[in-house]
């Protein structure tokens, strides 16, 4: 398991690099010019020219990838061009409030999501059968700026109970994690009610209820952890998409996330902030990958098993090498 | 093996609520997390659900666009002088009537054209208790003069000549007679800056943590989110009417609509004009518009064909356009139709039209500018509400005399670019003068500066060199009345609309009036009782 896990992260490497390699060549060849935009419409050209020349902008495109990936190697994801900040300060400024964010709503999709689609499962053609599909229907076709929107104007203009934008108190992550986490919940309710129905109607369920076992039982500790495993998936990306920043949520409710950091940086054509924002989007999904896969072992025993068997595989190979025990 | 596998799990989980926790306790660099601290705010702002009107002790604004730096010396950005006007301050201020009065200096006087000698407050300090000097002053003069920002309005400055005669006076000799200097000292743009701070910090640190000598004191910027403030002790002047500023950064301008209707905030700027109505008639908000100092126009790109070398059809565009109902369908009623090159509040302005609406004038004009069975031309400009409504009447109406209108809309950063090397066709403008002197209402026209207009006349640079230059108020406005009939005969761009502008406040919120220039000074701001 180590082995694999070493493995994952070795692999993470070489996609991390042409993660830079694509979103450098993305910006070198998107029309714009830092440059003017710092300076404004009424600079001289000569002006523009000198700033131009000063942040490298005219030297050639691999010298200034080359230079990137030379201060990328000593942990320098460089300076934004409009605040003149640090880029990972920029970035470590907005990643815990877009991190937290994104682990709220996971949550409570995961708390409502997951029994809300149990009990659909279940309770098949019931009514709460029905409700509970026609509201993961609404939450998925409901778009998300329009849901931001209802809230605040119920919650926070009308009623007056939640404020309206910014992040400074427990009552403020209320109304952004339920926008956000509503196509979540509404997935994942779908995901595990289907997932479930699948499993409950496989043979060995009908064996443990043969055997005498009670409902609950059943469902807890034999269809459950089966159907767990679409439904992981689906957390996994629902989190992810969360993490990568909720742009319009985050837009709405005034929240300084990474997701509004991006938008911002690539609008003013701040390369170094928007090649850094997506490293370190992707260094994060790829962790998240990880995780989950491992988690997938956890649920399910039989993938552990293959990991395993993997790890087999390669021991005779090994052996061999040692001249000692070719066939085992 | 269970054992390590929930082991395994719950290291993911800590990793992430680390993660998420993270942050929250770094400080000190003026970035911190948007987490950190917060709790002090959230009490003062009482945004929750607070609607009530009694006094308060923060003053906290919404505004549209984070500013890149709050170096004076480093940008031109109207919220990042906004923030400012509580922490720098100039040597003169303008009271409510436009005039000059006296702010750190005390006195001022003109020996010749080139030689302006001032007499200092000797009462005034930093934030970190220094006293500011005259040296302190001829620093400042120095870096303004200096900057690409500020050297339109500086520029005059002979920075090697300009003497501190002792700590409360100095002498600013200029390389040239430049009429419009003490108006320009007197605006937010020319704030004070510590020699010593200044260099000390480095320009970094200052552009995140600004000292000056205004009754606020910088506290922490935290990015991406708000800017804050408290009240200086220390202050020669009359000290503020509220302890603390919080400058909330809301970009999307419904939120900010909404923000200042639940009592989020006590100001709100750049509200869309769909919005306005209801603010006004709204009892626990107030309105607060006038016209500004800006002028709309359509600049055509004098470089470029067909619009180069051909007078005949600039103005058979002109008169294409039914000037009444153009600004009427775009601006909704917020704007007034131009009748010259720069706002009537400016010094020297004269009306010189509008165009009257004359579709077969146009049409004649066109066949005598080559063109008798129309032309296409392409319409180029970035995504707004405004310059999407004006891009469709304005295609309509040219389509009614022959004029084919591609309309390509672009995002902001390409359209500067091509605007920068000359590939823009035509597109709608907005210039607010930031000073109130028709030099700073014409600053797109000088050939030097044009990136736009590319008309390359030089008569033009001639007539606003003179105004700049000559020192006699009624010259001055003689000669800025001829450049405006040659500007007007030549139509090297067709003026449209003075738009007006606007921003919202609590009920409770007086002492706030509106500034044409629309750098708002917040220094005077009070909050009534309910």
């Amino acid at each position: 398991m180590l082995r694999y896990i070493i493995r994952r992260i070795l692999v993470t490497i070489p996609v991390l690099i042409g993660v830079t390699l694509i979103i450098f060549t993305l910006m070198y060849f998107t029309k714009g010019d830092p440059a003017r935009m710092i300076l404004g419409d009424m600079a001289t050209e000569e002006e523009v020219e000198e700033l131009r020349e000063e942040m490298g902008l005219n030297d050639p495109f691999l010298v200034r990838y080359g230079n990137y990936m030379l201060d990328l190697f000593h942990g320098d994801l460089g300076d934004s061009y409009v605040t003149g900040l640090p880029v990972t300060e920029e970035i470590m400024a907005r990643l815990p409030v877009t991190m937290r964010l994104a682990v709220y709503s996971c949550a409570l999709s995961v708390i409502i999501g997951i029994p809300v689609g149990i009990l659909s499962a279940v309770k098949q053609y019931s009514i709460l059968d029905n409700v509970a599909t026609l509201l993961a229907l609404l939450g998925i076709t409901i778009p998300s700026f329009w849901l931001a929107m209802m809230l605040i104007l119920v919650f926070s203009v009308n009623l007056g109970w939640l404020p309206a934008s910014g992040l400074y108190g427990w009552q403020y992550y209320i109304l952004p994690v339920i926008s956000i986490s509503a196509v979540s919940i509404a997935t994942i309710t779908r995901m595990t009610r289907s997932s479930m129905l699948e499993v409950i109607r496989q043979d060995y369920i009908r064996t443990a209820r043969a055997k005498g076992q009670t409902e609950a039982k059943i469902i807890t500790k034999h269809a459950l952890k089966n159907a767990l495993i679409p439904v992981i998936t689906v957390i996994g990306i629902q989190f992810a998409s969360g993490m990568s920043g909720a742009v319009v949520n985050e837009q709405i409710f005034a929240i300084p996330g990474i997701g509004k950091m991006m938008v911002d940086a690539i609008k003013a054509r701040n390369y170094p902030v928007v090649q850094g924002g997506v490293l370190i989007i992707a260094l994060l999904f790829s962790i998240l990958n990880l995780i989950i896969d491992l988690l997938y072992a956890f649920v399910d025993p039989r993938i552990k098993t293959q990991y395993a068997r993997k790890k087999e595989k390669h021991k005779p190979q090994e052996l061999a090498a040692g001249g000692e025990e070719v066939s085992a | 093996m269970k054992k390590r596998w929930i082991s395994l799990l719950l290291a993911s989980l800590m990793t992430l609520s680390l993660a998420a926790c993270g942050g929250s306790e770094s400080g000190g660099s003026g970035s911190e997390a948007a987490a950190g601290n917060t709790q002090s705010f959230a009490e003062n702002s009482g945004a929750a659900a607070s609607t009530g009107t009694g006094t308060k002790d923060t003053l906290i604004v919404a505004l549209p666009v984070e500013p890149a730096t709050l170096d004076p010396f480093m940008h031109t950005n109207q919220n990042g002088f906004m923030c400012t006007s509580l922490v720098l301050e100039s040597l003169l201020k303008k009271n409510d009537d436009g005039e000059l009065i006296p702010w750190l200096a005390t006195e001022w006087a003109y020996e010749d054209d080139t030689t302006l000698n001032f007499t200092l407050r000797d009462d005034v300090t930093f934030h970190d208790g220094s006293k500011m000097t005259a040296q302190d002053v001829k620093f400042t003069l120095t870096q303004l003069a200096q900057s690409s920002f500020h050297s339109t309005f500086f520029g005059c400055i002979d920075t090697e000549n300009t003497t501190v005669i002792d700590d409360t006076h100095i002498q600013v000799k200029l390389l040239y007679p430049y009429a419009p200097l003490l108006e320009a000292l007197a605006t937010l743009r020319a704030g004070i800056v510590s020699e010593s701070i200044y260099n000390e910090m480095g320009p970094d640190e200052f552009a995140r943590h600004p000292v000056g000598t205004g009754p606020m004191q910088f506290s922490q910027w935290v990015t991406g989110d708000r800017i804050e403030m408290t009240r200086y002790d220390g202050y020669w002047g009359e000290p503020t009417a509220f302890e603390n500023f919080v400058a909330r950064v809301i970009v999307e301008a419904s939120s900010r609509t909404i923000e200042l209707e639940t009592g989020g905030v006590d100001i709100a700027f750049e509200l869309p004009s769909a919005d306005w109505s209801r603010i006004n008639e709204n009892p626990e908000t107030q309105l607060i518009s006038g016209n500004t100092q800006g002028i709309s126009y359509l600049c055509l790109n004098n470089s470029m064909e067909p619009i180069a070398g051909n007078e005949t059809l600039r103005k058979a565009l002109a008169y294409g356009l039914d000037m009444e109902n153009l600004v009427l369908a775009t601006w909704q009623g917020t704007a007034d139709v131009a009748d010259t090159f720069y706002a009537p509040m400016i010094l020297g302005h004269k009306t010189e039209g509008p165009l009257e609406y004359n579709p077969e004038l146009a049409k004649e004009m066109l066949a005598e500018a080559g063109y008798p069975d129309g032309l296409d031309v392409t319409y180029m400009t970035y995504e707004s509400a405004i310059n999407q409504a004006f891009a469709e009447v304005l295609k309509n109406m040219w389509g009614q005399i022959g004029v084919n209108v591609s309309i390509q809309f672009l995002d902001l950063a390409t359209f500067t670019e091509m605007n920068n090397s000359g590939e823009i066709t035509m597109a709608l403008m907005t210039n607010t003068a930031s000073i109130n002197d028709p030099s700073a209402a014409l600053v797109a026209w000088p050939t030097s500066r044009t990136i736009s207009l590319r008309h390359g006349d030089a008569h033009i640079d001639e007539l606003l060199q003179a105004g700049q230059q000559t020192m006699d108020e009624q010259e001055r406005i003689a000669i800025y009345g001829e450049l405006q009939d040659y500007l007007w005969e030549k139509m090297y761009a067709i003026p449209i609309a003075f738009p007006r502008n606007a921003y919202g406040a609590r009920s409770n919120v007086a002492n706030l009036p509106f500034y044409p220039d629309l750098m708002v000074d917040l220094t005077r701001v009070q909050f009534t009782e309910a």
